[in-house]
């Protein structure tokens, strides 16, 4: 992966993590709202080959880790979102139109956050009402199935950007 | 390519045991990543306060849009206009709420004696990764520790969990690993409040005999020297009660004194009260305002007396 890519995909994930906790969190959307780290981080999966799409998730959730605010152990969300992106691995094949592209980063949304709540029950952190946990991840899959357009159009013009760059170099 | 899927395999494996590995480092130690930490916090802190200073007027113009979907569209003009009016009226609503706020902070402090540093929320955990959490805008610098109550004017909102130099994390009462030891207002009956991840709080009164009901009150019982909880501050209030015969306690739902969805002006107790304040901050019930009654006595007028005439004798 290029410098240029790199620095983009730093630039992406890092602002949509500081908008999704100053800005969009404090939006009382009906059903909790969208994750904007997770749309970047899963539009970009899609976008790169698998290795560098593990790579970037596990550099994600080490973020997501260190960063305030601070809850659970160094490495928690680095684990989770790596399993996600090699559980994403084998389905980015079938994203072969747009609709499908949208399903798949929605439906994995959704399960970053099933995946979030059984390795934060296995690490015996917390027990979460069934009804509050199904509300989010429904509620996190169906508006990031919304966002997922725009966000996917947004990284695809940064994916050519970058290529575009690398081979007038 | 066979030497290229062996080394991403390799690549991948590593990836996931240096995670279980940090994982593992992380809980068996408390301070074994705090230096990391607080860096990244001490960079990172800055921006999430610089994004919500430039994004809160955004996020509270998209908040009001939805409410403009349900009025009459038909003088669309005029609507338009009279909402941005609105919207520019309710951003200096919004600055005179924040002082209200802090008025209201200050008051309870004051009343209840807790020594106090007032900060801002200027981060919150997203809801997909299953906690209630939010960043604060003060730190070690300011004179908050680990494990120090956070207030509003209204009651507890949590404790602090990390704490950076100007930048702190405070683990909200909503949030399913939080747990505070409760005393029923105007008794000494106690109890273990603990959240359950939506917007609501469980109860678990150890005296399962205690009497209990809808509107009761629940105050922190607090800790061994204030720390993590001072005594006295309004933690929630009974919305329903589970009495199970033959239980060893009873359980009721308590909904939070704090709203926890939408805060902003926050402060953090770094000095405990000399005495415990009891149920100085427990709102009072409020009291019919006695009207004055005037008891008139009505009297029937005494019957006037009709002079009998008396007969004249004749001669």
């Amino acid at each position: 992966m290029s410098a240029r890519r790199i620095g983009a995909i730093t630039f992406f994930i890092v602002m949509a993590y500081l908008i999704q906790v100053s800005a969009v969190e404090p939006i009382d959307f009906l059903l909790y709202g969208p994750d904007l780290l997770l749309l970047v981080l899963f539009a970009w999966i899609l976008q790169l080959p698998r290795l560098d799409g593990v790579m970037v998730a596990f550099g994600t959730g080490l973020l997501v880790d260190l960063a305030p605010p601070v809850d659970g152990p160094l490495g928690k969300w680095a684990l989770i979102y790596t399993l996600a992106a090699l559980a994403l691995a084998p389905v980015v094949r079938n994203a072969d139109t747009p609709l499908i592209t949208v399903g798949i980063i929605a439906a994995a949304s959704a399960g970053t956050v099933a995946l979030g709540y059984l390795v934060s029950s296995i690490l015996g952190e917390r027990s979460w009402d069934s009804r509050v946990l199904l509300a989010t991840v429904i509620g996190v899959g169906v508006w990031n199935f919304i966002f997922a357009p725009a966000v996917l159009m947004l990284v695809r013009r940064a994916v050519r950007g970058t290529i575009a760059i690398e081979v007038l170099r | 390519m066979a030497r290229s899927y062996r080394r991403s395999r390799l690549i991948v494996g590593t990836l996931l045991v240096g995670s279980l590995a940090l994982i593992t480092l992380d809980l068996r130690s408390d301070s074994s990543f705090d230096g990391l930490r607080n860096l990244v916090t001490s960079v990172v802190s800055p921006l999430e306060g610089g994004v919500q200073d430039v994004a809160s007027p955004i996020s509270d113009f998209v908040g009001r849009v939805g409410s403009m979907w349900s009025s009459d569209e038909r003088i669309k003009s005029l609507q338009t206009e009279n909402e941005r009016l609105r919207i520019r009226l309710s951003e200096r609503e919004d600055q005179a709420g924040r002082g209200l706020q802090f008025d209201s902070l200050m008051e309870s402090a004051g009343i209840a004696g807790y020594r106090v540093v007032a900060a801002q929320v200027i981060a919150t955990e997203s809801a997909s990764r299953l906690a209630h959490v939010v960043t604060i805008d003060v730190g070690r610098a300011d004179g908050v520790r680990d494990d120090m109550s956070v207030m509003t004017g209204d009651g507890l909102v949590g404790r602090v969990t990390h704490v950076g130099k100007h930048a702190s994390s405070v683990l909200l009462l909503t949030d399913a690993a939080f747990r505070v030891g409760v005393r029923l207002a105007g008794s000494d009956i106690l109890g273990i409040a603990s959240g359950r991840g939506g917007s609501l709080l469980d109860l678990q009164l150890l005296d399962p005999q205690a009497t209990l009901k809808v509107g009761d009150i629940l105050v922190a019982r607090g800790s061994y020297a204030g720390r993590p909880f001072v005594p006295g501050l309004p933690v929630g209030r009974v919305i329903s009660v589970v009495s199970t015969p033959g239980a060893l306690t009873k359980t009721a739902t308590l909904r939070p004194m704090v709203t926890t969805g939408r805060l902003d002006i926050v402060a953090v107790i770094v000095g405990a009260p000399a005495r415990d304040p009891r149920d100085a901050l427990v709102p009072r019930a409020p009291t019919p305002t006695p009207i004055p009654t005037v008891t008139v006595y009505s009297t029937e007028p005494a019957p006037t007396q009709t002079p009998v005439p008396t007969p004249t004798p004749s001669r």
